[in-house]
């Protein structure tokens, strides 16, 4: 090639280069803005994110304090209503046991229906109530297939006898079966469709069904209430289990109801994750038929059932604490045939004074008392070193209430009306120490305790408060090398001198009520004495020494501010 | 039409004839520019054809037969510089029909200004072995398009045979090619 060439075509290959430099340098100053657009963009959008996160946190905390407000307009109605039913249904017991004419007992009888008539309104307006907000929560128990459809049959049986119809209740399955369900709530199911079943059968039979399928530790129960009633048309089953509906607009006159019945129990069937439905022909019968899921049980539990109303409690003292004169005759009259020794509180003060002088061996303890509620008085009593059972009688029947139950150091909770089984098993339960805290882990023990009570602080020391803020900067001053001395022998595996500083670490933490650090140091103590270390305690004992700490200061330090 | 494709140009001949040779092409093209084609850049498509043209008569071949070469060369230089488009292709027919509604919507966004042809098919859910192809521009380079063909085939080692019904060189609307793959796609 001459070199004209070469150069020329060289030039050209100088200015390509150039050319592409140039391309590359827009392209990258392109880039680079699009880049920032792009972050700007991202930094909008995040303070936009940011924005609507807060907004939806607001709205979430609206929301929840609705539906605090909800519970706890569910728990005050609960316990308004209850209570004064549970004293209506009580002395109207108490009355058919006196002497009456036949026209007083024709009229107490139509009392007790009314009575028995109102509380499962009331129980069904709870119930759709607790299932809407999905708090419906289920007692799991060792429970036979059997008992359930034969309480359920027997409890109709009477009904079914006036009415002339044959009720009869079956159970398919291969030998006796226990399963951990909740009876109480099947047996609501099975009393709602047997109840509508007698209601809407004028001649012919009722059947209650069982079939039981076991599937390795499952058991599927499939329940069914047949009747050869009036039946419905395909367009009412496609609503009856709609709530405020009934199949006609007739039935409400004719056979009354609230119409909540049958949205209920599938709100239950569906919360044990089953399902319902119904099958029916105009005048030839109806079958409601729904299954559950359960855990098998695998051998029928010792003392299980609690059908029997016998009660020993002789050479036992027994403290009844309710502030309505009503409760407090007839929780005397139930325990009456029990022997025990009966003493009677009327308030939370009254209670702790009765606990001080005659320690009795187990206290039925109200929830709600004016003055001293009796989660006050309980912490208090646990406070002063009284160890024997508490049980609380309460017609709040939330879970909030069963855990503040709990929490302030009561074993177990009994709920308002109840029967005399009901009040008998709760106690036999927990004398065997099967209480609500049985089968739970010992942190959740450690929990029940709390952490600082200063009305149980001040109580000891007859109310002075100076007194107790002394105790508490002294107990404060030696905190630290009693937590030392805890952590190092646990640490070291020390078991002597881990009873050592424990039992120390006991007293002081007892003066200033403590309750929480006082129990586990209990436990520390007993441990180290039987020669066990605690290593894997090590953990929650610095957590409730250090909460322990925490709350003091913060009383010292509101006492100083005078609030 | 692009930069990327006269570049193209001008390796095929410095390749084949040498550089010499294209320098004798712009000599013989006085209307073509004398700067370098740079590829994102676009040029007038006649340029090409007289650079084609003087090629074919300074090398005493055919310009049928000119543009068929170029194309087979085209293909590979297409690829060299772009393999991202041949990731997954296994197949010429595979790579047909990614042709039209992928590689040239993403020519388009990488090239301002680009006019790539129309190409459309028949008989794609038909035998594997057969597609019926049309091809619409109004360069009507459809010989060139006939070499990019064969160079795919060569690429993926598949030979491809085909008639032409239709072609605008002809008097007809478009380009029509009925192609048969003698080695199928597999699964």
């Amino acid at each position: 090639m001459d070199e004209a060439k070469w150069e020329r075509r060289l030039a050209r290959e100088k200015v390509r280069s150039h050319e592409l430099e140039k391309i590359i340098e827009d392209k990258t100053r392109e880039l680079y803005l699009a880049n920032e657009s792009l972050r700007e963009h991202n930094d909008a959008l995040e303070v936009k994110v940011e924005g609507r996160t807060a907004d939806l946190r607001a709205a979430l905390a609206v929301a929840e304090a609705a539906s605090r407000a909800k519970t706890g307009f569910l728990a005050h109605m609960s316990h308004e209503l209850r209570t004064p039913l549970h004293g209506l249904g009580g002395t109207i017991d108490a009355l058919t046991r006196t002497r009456l004419d036949v026209e007083q007992r024709r009229l107490l009888d139509l009392c007790q229906m009314s009575s028995a008539h109102l509380l499962s309104v009331v129980g069904d307006v709870l119930d759709f109530s607790r299932i809407e907000s999905g708090q419906l929560e289920l007692d799991l128990r060792p429970s036979s297939v059997q008992e359930m459809v034969d309480a359920a049959a027997s409890s109709f049986s009477a009904a079914a006898k006036q009415k002339g119809l044959t009720l009869t209740g079956k159970v398919s399955a291969d030998g006796p079966v226990w399963m951990h369900a909740d009876s109480h709530r099947i047996g609501q199911v099975l009393g709602n469709l047997l109840s509508n079943a007698l209601k809407f059968t004028e001649s012919g039979e009722v059947l209650v069904h069982a079939e039981v399928a076991r599937e390795g530790a499952d058991l599927r129960t499939t329940w069914r209430v047949r009747d050869t009633g009036c039946g419905m048309t395909e367009e009412a089953t496609s609503r009856i289990f709609e709530a405020f509906k009934q199949a006609e607009a007739a039935t409400t006159r004719q056979y009354g109801g609230t119409g909540l019945g049958l949205s209920i129990v599938k709100g239950i069937v569906e919360r044990m994750g089953g399902k319902i439905w119904v099958e029916s022909k105009v005048g030839e019968g109806t079958m409601f038929a729904f299954t559950t899921n359960h855990k098998v049980c695998e051998a029928a539990p010792h003392g299980a059932s609690h059908d029997s109303v016998e009660l020993d409690l002789s050479e036992m003292s027994v403290l009844v604490v309710d502030d309505h004169p009503v409760n407090r005759t007839l929780c005397k009259a139930m325990l009456a045939t029990t022997g025990c020794k009966l003493l009677i509180a009327s308030s939370g003060a009254e209670a702790i004074m009765q606990v001080a002088t005659s320690s009795p061996d187990l206290i039925l303890m109200d929830c709600h008392m004016p003055g001293i509620s009796g989660i006050e008085a309980t912490r208090t009593i646990r406070a002063s070193g009284y160890e024997k059972p508490i049980l609380a009688v309460s017609a709040d029947a939330t879970t909030e209430n069963a855990n503040a139950v709990l929490a302030c150091g009561m074993q177990g909770i009994v709920g308002k009306p109840f029967r005399q089984s009901d009040l008998f098993s709760a106690i036999s339960d927990m004398l065997a120490g099967r209480g609500a805290f049985a089968g739970q882990d010992e942190k959740s023990v450690t929990e029940a305790y709390p952490i600082f009570s200063v009305e149980s602080a001040l109580d000891l020391v007859g109310g002075q408060s100076e007194m107790v803020q002394r105790l508490c900067e002294v107990f404060l001053e030696e905190l630290p090398q009693s937590i030392h001395n805890m952590t190092t022998a646990m640490r070291e595996g020390d078991a002597a001198a881990q009873e050592e500083s424990a039992h120390s670490l006991k007293g002081a933490a007892g003066v200033v009520c403590a309750a929480r650090l006082r129990e586990l140091v209990i436990e520390l103590e007993v441990a180290g004495r039987e020669g066990r270390t605690s290593p894997q305690k090590l953990e929650c004992f610095e957590e409730v020494a250090e909460a322990t700490e925490a709350e003091l200061r913060a009383y010292l330090a509101s006492e100083s501010l005078g609030t | 039409m692009k930069g990327v494709i006269f570049a193209i140009f001008e390796d095929f001949v410095v390749e084949t004839f040498g550089a010499d040779t294209f320098e004798d092409l712009l000599d013989d093209c006085p209307h073509t520019a004398k700067e370098p084609f740079i590829g994102p850049n676009s040029y007038p498509d006649q340029w090409l054809v007289d650079l084609v043209t003087a090629a074919c008569k300074r090398l005493s071949i055919e310009p049928g037969d000119a543009l068929h070469a170029f194309g087979k060369f085209a293909f590979g230089g297409l690829t060299s510089r772009y393999p991202n488009f041949l990731e997954g292709v296994t197949h010429p027919r595979q790579l047909l029909l990614l042709v039209h509604g992928i590689i040239h919507v993403e020519v388009k966004k990488l090239m301002v200004g680009a006019t790539p042809p129309n190409l459309f098919y028949d008989n794609v859910d038909g035998d594997p072995s057969e597609l019926t192809l049309h091809y619409e521009s109004s360069r009507g380079l459809c010989q060139l398009l006939e070499g990019l063909l064969l160079g795919a085939g060569e690429h993926f080692g598949v030979t491809i045979e085909y008639e032409q019904p239709a072609c605008t060189h002809k008097g007809d609307a478009r380009c029509t090619y009925l192609l048969k793959f003698l080695q199928p796609v597999t699964a």
